[in-house]
């Protein structure tokens, strides 16, 4: 469950146009730790958004700024606790 | 490798640095590029830029942006480097008040009508702008990126809506006779650096 989760969220991120092409996806390291840039950060929450038919408030972007992070935000959200 | 074409730059209004919209046209017409296309910046500003086609490298301190565009076998990428010291010299006649008619300004959207001989993109910028000002008429916001999707010149009615805010990152779509053509996404505050 929790692979398929995280395995959906990398291709979504995958999807955005990225400033850097990563071979790889690290689950825990944040996006800016990795390369990206906070344009990146956004659209990868926005690709997210169109895979799982959901929408970030404006105040989850700084939390949610890692593959790990986003997959707690979605199991959270699933259980009405974000 | 094709020859790195020349941007012909030049600033407009009382700015000191590039237009958004005076930028993209010279990427267009630098490089013969056809929609879709995509236009990101970070720190663009009254100085002379050159367009690279090696792989874009974020990390170059004189880096200013990224221009993508066409489809499939016809993409191509090609990346923004200032010059740093060598100023823009030249100014354009054209006033942003010149470039649209019949403008309306609502709360979250504002429309005009787009007039020959300016982009879609220039004239929806400008436009954004104006709702902008009038919606966060405290708040400094830069464009972070454009994206054309649309024909890069057409006729008829534009409109730009307030989408939404994410973080510190305002959405902005557009709309010509009512066919999406593009959005632009702005930032509030220049765009967080990766590390070097």
């Amino acid at each position: 469950m929790t692979n398929s989760l995280h395995d959906k969220i990398i291709a979504a991120a995958r999807e955005a146009d990225l400033t850097v092409d990563l071979v790889e996806f690290d689950r825990e390291l944040d996006f800016y730790t990795q390369g990206l840039d906070s344009l990146d950060h956004v659209q990868i929450l926005m690709k997210v958004e169109e895979t799982f038919g959901m929408r970030f408030a404006d105040t989850d972007f700084d939390e949610c700024n890692s593959i790990d992070r986003i997959a707690a935000f979605l199991q959270r959200s699933a259980h009405g606790g974000a | 490798m094709d020859p790195i074409p020349t941007l012909d730059l030049a600033l407009s209004e009382a700015r000191a640095y590039v237009f958004a919209g005076d930028l993209f046209d010279a990427l267009v017409g630098a490089s013969g590029a056809a929609p879709p296309a995509r236009m990101r910046l970070r720190r663009v500003g009254g100085e002379v830029m050159e367009l690279r086609q090696d792989a874009p490298r974020p990390s170059d301190p004189d880096y200013c942006g990224l221009f993508s565009h066409g489809e499939g076998d016809a993409a191509r990428v090609l990346w923004l480097r200032r010059r740093p010291g060598e100023v823009i010299a030249r100014r354009l006649a054209v006033r942003d008040k010149d470039v649209l008619a019949d403008l309306e300004l609502g709360h979250d959207s504002a429309t005009a009508r787009l007039l020959d001989g300016f982009s879609v993109a220039k004239s929806a910028l400008i436009l954004a702008v104006a709702l902008i000002d009038e919606a966060f008429p405290h708040d400094t916001w830069d464009l972070s990126e454009l994206r054309a999707d649309g024909p890069f010149h057409r006729t008829g009615r534009v409109r730009v809506d307030l989408d939404r805010r994410l973080g510190r990152f305002l959405v902005i779509l557009v709309h010509v006779d009512d066919v999406y053509w593009g959005q632009f996404t702005l930032a509030s505050t220049p765009l967080a650096e990766p590390p070097a």
